[in-house]
């Protein structure tokens, strides 16, 4: 790649990270288009917040519809539907159609369907400005991923809150008893106070949050809703509807049965660790009054016979508006954020963790690093600064490693991979896993995120 | 919220001239920031009206666009016409802004102290085909490759038109940011 080629691909920079190597490449040595590039990477910064800022007012949608409602009568003669001459055969037919369904309709009173349940509660979430759930789950534990779910584990509380101010990308934050995210409608931060890592990101929405993973649509439930109405119209999933009563409130109950999104061998490793990879029942229950969602419960189907809850809400409730405080988080004093909007360069990449190196090759120099005991030589794998307990590194002093195995994928990503491992630790305990190590980033730096 | 993401602009635009208005919702939802993002580089304190009368526009005359995949420059032309109209105060203009006032309006979105309307009139300020690449990438949050779906381009094509926005935004700004050093520098 020349430099005119080079500068016509900067963009493909900030895509996904399947793009970009070759212009990352020609840029680890050519310091006129690293220049050309970092401008670039200043105008996608400010070109991202400048968007996530200048967003429609929240009844922007709404207004422009209704407005565009108002020139209906006007339109049915102009273009929008055509009135050909046989306009009053169709009036005609259509009377006579309404004269048979209102003598159907009279005669047997028409039930609902879960469809219809799905579609008026998506509508009842149509105007909420503020949305506050609790609920518990079985997390792996309680600083990992939110969204990484554990049969074995008893259950962990979470806490999620959204509100939707104009002029502002959605807020929100999901909060573990270790573990919080917060987006404040400019920037997303992370806070893992066992680590003590604290992390500044650019704004994201749930649905970009990775850590959030199925969780994310918690945040966003109408999407939710609008989705299992896609399943239950395509018959992707098994939907029923039922109804309940308690405490004197009726509520219209949804259950959804479907199977796991199982398509690679890493699918296959993450059965039953994340809500998609599993085979589950989900059951909405909504108020019969108002439409609006108020519990969800999720069962996983483990085995034949054994149905396992692993999250179910305790709280639903749409309140009018909700705390600055809850989009922000204070610091013990001492930690600072780390911004991790700065991309790393070519020149900060250990040798370790160069592009060249083989997902096995990574999970090698790790272990021998994590054998040493020195926090500092563990470091340069990790994608953000954090502080690991001393016991941490007790524990792998002196570790040998049995074998490393070959490396795989989930479906949908080809740059994350589990490398399987087993390591015999110096109290003679052994521990067989999969190390996770990626480098999804535009120069194919490698990282270790987790498994050990 | 984002709406029903999932049907194509043709699909959603098919459901509207069927009679089903409700689907013009999904392409309001999908194009309703890039198109404001543009109206305020042109129209700071009228960028909503704008939009909002363009998106009645389009709605009205759907059935003369032909070409689905050509929606959003469609309502980027609009919206052109509907700022020429403002800036000569023109009738069909102040009908409008009277038309929309009578219903509920919209709340207008605030104009904050961060607001960068420096690069707001840049960007509205690029030569199409660029402005639209810049307005959806950043504005209507989409990747090169649905950026290339929608507007039915080669992928290639975008992130080179994209590429070279990067460049043109970059001229368009440095020589503002030199010309006020220029005169804080004679005024101090």
């Amino acid at each position: 790649m020349n430099c005119t080629e080079c500068r016509e691909h900067l963009a493909e920079l900030f895509e996904t990270p399947n793009d970009g190597v070759v212009v990352s490449e020609h840029l680890a040595q050519c310091p006129a288009c690293r220049e050309e590039a970092e401008h670039a990477r200043a105008l996608h910064a400010r070109l991202t917040s400048r968007a996530a800022q200048a967003v429609a007012s929240p009844n922007f949608t709404e207004a422009t519809l209704r407005a565009c409602r108002d020139t209906l009568p006007s339109v049915k003669s102009s273009g929008l539907r055509t009135w050909n001459s046989l306009w009053r055969w169709g009036l005609a037919a259509a009377a006579m159609v309404g004269i048979v369904f209102l003598f159907l309709y009279t005669q047997s009173p028409r039930q609902a369907s879960a469809e219809d349940v799905l579609k008026s509660g998506s509508a009842a979430l149509q105007d909420i400005h503020a949305l506050h759930i609790q609920a518990r789950m079985r997390a792996v534990n309680t600083t990992d991923n939110p969204g990484a779910i554990d049969l074995t584990q008893d259950f962990t509380p979470i806490e999620i809150w959204t509100r939707t101010q104009p002029g502002k990308k959605m807020e929100w934050r999901v909060e573990k008893p270790q573990r919080i995210m917060v987006m404040d409608g400019r920037a997303t931060y992370i806070y893992i106070p066992t680590v003590q890592l604290a992390a500044e990101m650019g704004p994201m929405s749930p649905k970009q949050s990775g850590d959030l993973n199925w969780l994310s649509g918690l945040l966003e439930p109408r999407e939710v809703l609008e989705n299992e109405l896609k399943n239950a119209q395509s018959n992707a999933a098994d939907v029923k509807l039922t109804q309940e009563t308690v405490d004197g409130r009726e509520f219209s109950v949804v259950t959804v049965e479907s199977k796991a999104q199982v398509k690679s061998e890493g699918d296959e490793w993450l059965k039953n660790k994340l809500i998609w990879t599993s085979d589950t029942r989900r059951i909405y229950r909504f108020d019969a009054q108002t439409s609006r969602l108020e519990g969800l419960q999720i069962f996983v189907h483990a085995e034949p016979g054994n149905d396992v809850l692993v999250f179910e809400t305790t709280l639903v409730e749409y309140p009018d508006t909700l705390a600055d405080t809850l989009f922000s988080i204070d610091l013990p004093q001492g930690l600072q954020w780390q911004d991790m909007r700065k991309a790393p360069t070519a020149k900060d990449i250990p040798p370790t963790c160069a592009p060249s190196k083989k997902p096995e090759e990574v999970a090698q120099s790790f272990f021998k690093a994590l054998s040493t005991g020195n926090p500092d030589a563990v470091q340069p794998y990790m994608m953000i600064k954090m502080k690991f307990p001393d016991e941490v590194f007790a524990a792998f002093k002196d570790l040998q490693i049995v074998s490393i195995g070959k490396p795989f994928h989930t479906s949908g990503t080809t740059h994350v991979w589990f490398v399987p491992y087993e390591i015999q630790l110096s109290n003679g305990e052994t521990k067989k896993f999969n190390l996770n190590v990626r480098n999804d980033n535009q120069l194919r730096r490698w990282y270790v995120d987790g498994g050990f | 919220m984002p709406s029903n993401d999932s049907l194509s602009d043709g699909n959603c635009i098919q459901q509207c001239l069927d009679g089903d208005s409700e689907a013009f919702r999904t392409l309001v939802m999908r194009y309703q920031n890039p198109l404001l993002a543009f109206a305020r580089g042109r129209v700071p304190h009228e960028a909503d009206e704008v939009a909002q009368e363009s998106f009645v526009r389009a709605f009205t005359q759907l059935r003369s666009l032909k070409n689905p995949a050509s929606l959003f420059p469609w309502l980027i032309g609009i919206a052109d016409r509907v700022i020429k109209e403002s800036r000569r105060s023109d009738a069909r203009y102040q009908s409008a802004i009277t038309r929309l006032a009578a219903l509920q309006p919209a709340d207008r979105r605030p104009s904050g102290e961060g607001d960068d309307l420096e690069l707001d009139r840049a960007v509205a300020g690029l030569p199409e085909p660029y402005r639209q690449i810049v307005l959806l990438r950043y504005y209507g949050e989409l990747s090169c490759v649905q950026i290339g779906d929608r507007l039915d381009v080669p992928v290639g094509t975008v992130t080179k038109r994209l590429s070279r926005a990067y460049a043109m935004l970059r001229e368009a700004l440095i020589p503002q940011t030199a010309a006020s050093e220029r005169t804080c520098h004679e005024l101090h």
